[in-house]
């Protein structure tokens, strides 16, 4: 039974809230685009919008002169993509073989494990980040490229999401592939994977985006390895003129993030639907 | 499951339970070093020597108000109070994006977008519309007041931050409450409606109780954060004009070649946020004692 709600006051007032919100984000996306396209002086003079006419050099001048530590915007990218798509795509294997185990398996210890996932999710360890570095250190990864399994973990909040996902697939899947002679690693890898896919997927996605704009983490452990989100960071404290350029590297670093969210927008919308946490 | 098929499935299970393993005893292992460091300063040699001095510090920045870890601490509360009140707002928000207002599709896109944006354009722009010159400056010249930059203000600038924060979209939150409310069965509703249920009786009385378990889950998350509720001081400030939070300031402070000190810091607050999330989590359950993780 369906009512025209649409002419209920609360739904106007919300409507206009809901566009006056939407404008607000819109404007700021695009006064971000505008910096990057204007000349310095359009810029500390206040403008809005480019007056000397669009200035793409921008881009090029961003590719040219970003630099940290030694680190162009290439290699920032790079750096970003190992960051963000090395340690999302671990964390996300990993936490999926605890997630379906924990979920479809009864054996000594899973009350431990658990009950360990829930602690440690529900209780996060605040300054241990000086400890951290010293052990990375002591075992030689600090600032190197092997950090991003340090990084994945098998449990937090991908495990959560992914026991609630393996919960809800049939076991049946399984009994029938045992029958055709699979083992247990066949079962996981190819049955119950292609199950889970959609969330494991989305998943990924979210973390991705995450991590790209995490500039904490590689700040702390990753200091001659700047990612697009440090580097760009520490660019920017380092050189408060050329404002534009700098709007001109933030948008480059926005591209990748940007083309991944626009090709998995439905992925997305459709796990936190499907999956996300039991309702 | 048969016995054969026990064993086989133990030479699954734990071989497979092996990074799982390591990832538990490297976080016991961090954590404990975290503890050691909290418990110890490095004397001259730089050697670590053990000593109360790092609480004895934590606990007289307590009696003094514009200590560093008290201003920190209200600001964390302050943040915290914020993300509560954000996640009732997603909440509203989630409603009526599920009872498809006028353009639900584009505003749940665009409601999003915050999310994916890296925040250092975001805080970019805002940071260039509040400086003295941009867009707020020249528009209080216009009706001749006096501009201040509120982010060079101590008395202002976290508010400023909040306000940022709160604007910057909500995020995955939005996309579970939203996930969850299309969950309700129709039928449930289409009865409501048969027996004259409003939209706000919809709301309260179907809405709520039977999307409780997602948003009593973001609740004790939210919770989870009382103490390392945080915003984007990096980029606004990097902590100056009192804008710290304890994460922050531990963050801040690591990057800085601090070890001791931060870490006490992490470990009392630590400990002080377990009676909270356990009380908030005890709570929750009685209200509705099925909440699934």
């Amino acid at each position: 039974m369906k009512k025209n709600i649409m002419r209920q006051p609360a739904m106007i007032i919300m409507c206009v809230i809901f566009a006056l919100y939407s404008f607000s984000i819109l404007f700021v996306l695009f006064q971000g685009i505008s910096f990057s396209l204007m000349t310095s002086g359009d810029y500390s003079d206040g403008k809005l919008i480019p007056t000397s006419g669009l200035i793409f050099k921008n881009y090029a001048e961003a590719f040219a002169r970003v630099k940290v530590e030694g680190v162009n915007l290439i290699v920032m990218t790079i750096n970003s993509l190992w960051f963000a798509g090395g340690s999302t795509f671990f964390s996300i294997l990993f936490s999926s073989i605890t997630a379906y185990i924990l979920a479809k398996y009864k054996f000594p210890g899973r009350g431990f494990l658990y009950g360990y996932a829930i602690v440690t999710m529900m209780l996060p360890i605040m300054g241990s980040a000086p400890a951290s570095i010293k052990f990375y250190k002591s075992i030689g990864i600090l600032d190197t490229n092997f950090m991003i399994v340090m990084f994945a973990s098998s449990f937090g909040q991908n495990f959560v999401i992914q026991f609630a996902t393996f919960k809800g697939v049939s076991w049946e899947y399984a009994e029938a592939a045992f029958m055709d002679g699979a083992n247990h690693f066949k079962v996981f890898f190819m049955v119950m994977i292609p199950q889970a896919i959609s969330t494991m997927v989305a998943l990924f996605v979210v973390g991705f985006i995450g991590k790209w704009s995490d500039s904490d983490t590689a700040l702390l452990y990753m200091k001659t390895h700047p990612t697009l989100a440090s580097g760009l960071y520490i660019y920017s404290h380092r050189n408060s003129y050329h404002k534009p350029i700098q709007f001109a590297g933030f948008m480059i670093g926005m591209i990748p993030v940007l083309a991944l969210y626009v090709a998995f927008q439905k992925t997305i919308m459709d796990i936190q639907i499907g999956g996300g946490l039991k309702g | 499951m048969p016995k054969f098929m026990k064993k086989s499935a133990y030479l699954f299970i734990y071989p497979m339970l092996i990074i799982a393993v390591i990832g538990i005893i490297k976080y016991l292992y961090i954590n404990f070093s975290s503890i050691l460091l909290s418990f110890s300063v490095e004397n001259e040699y730089g050697e670590q020597v053990y000593t109360l001095v790092n609480f004895e510090k934590l606990f007289s920045e307590f009696t003094n108000s514009d200590g560093e870890i008290w201003r920190a601490l209200i600001n964390t509360l302050k943040y915290f109070l914020m993300y509560t009140v954000k996640n009732l707002v997603s909440f509203v928000v989630a409603y009526f994006l599920y009872k498809k207002i006028l353009g639900y599709k584009a505003f749940r896109v665009i409601f999003y977008l915050p999310s994916i944006v890296s925040p250092i354009i975001l805080v970019g722009v805002w940071d260039s519309m509040l400086s003295t010159g941009g867009v707020f400056s020249i528009i209080a010249e216009m009706f001749g007041n006096e501009y201040r930059n509120p982010l060079v203000n101590a008395a202002t600038a976290t508010n400023t931050i909040l306000v940022f924060s709160f604007w910057v979209g909500f995020g995955t939150s939005l996309l579970m409450f939203v996930g969850a409310m299309n969950r309700v069965p129709e039928e449930i509703l289409d009865a409501g409606l048969i027996d004259g249920c409003g939209m706000w009786k919809e709301f309260f009385k179907i809405m709520i109780p039977l999307t409780w378990e997602t948003l009593s889950t973001m609740i004790l998350l939210t919770t989870m954060s009382i103490f390392t509720a945080t915003g984007p001081i990096l980029y606004f400030t990097g902590g100056q004009n009192d804008t710290n939070t304890l994460s922050f300031w531990i963050f801040n402070s690591t990057r800085n070649g601090m070890e001791n000190y931060p870490s006490a810091v992490g470990l009392f607050f630590t400990i002080a946020a377990l009676p909270i999330v356990v009380g908030c989590r005890w709570l929750m359950n009685k209200v509705n004692s099925d909440i699934t993780y």
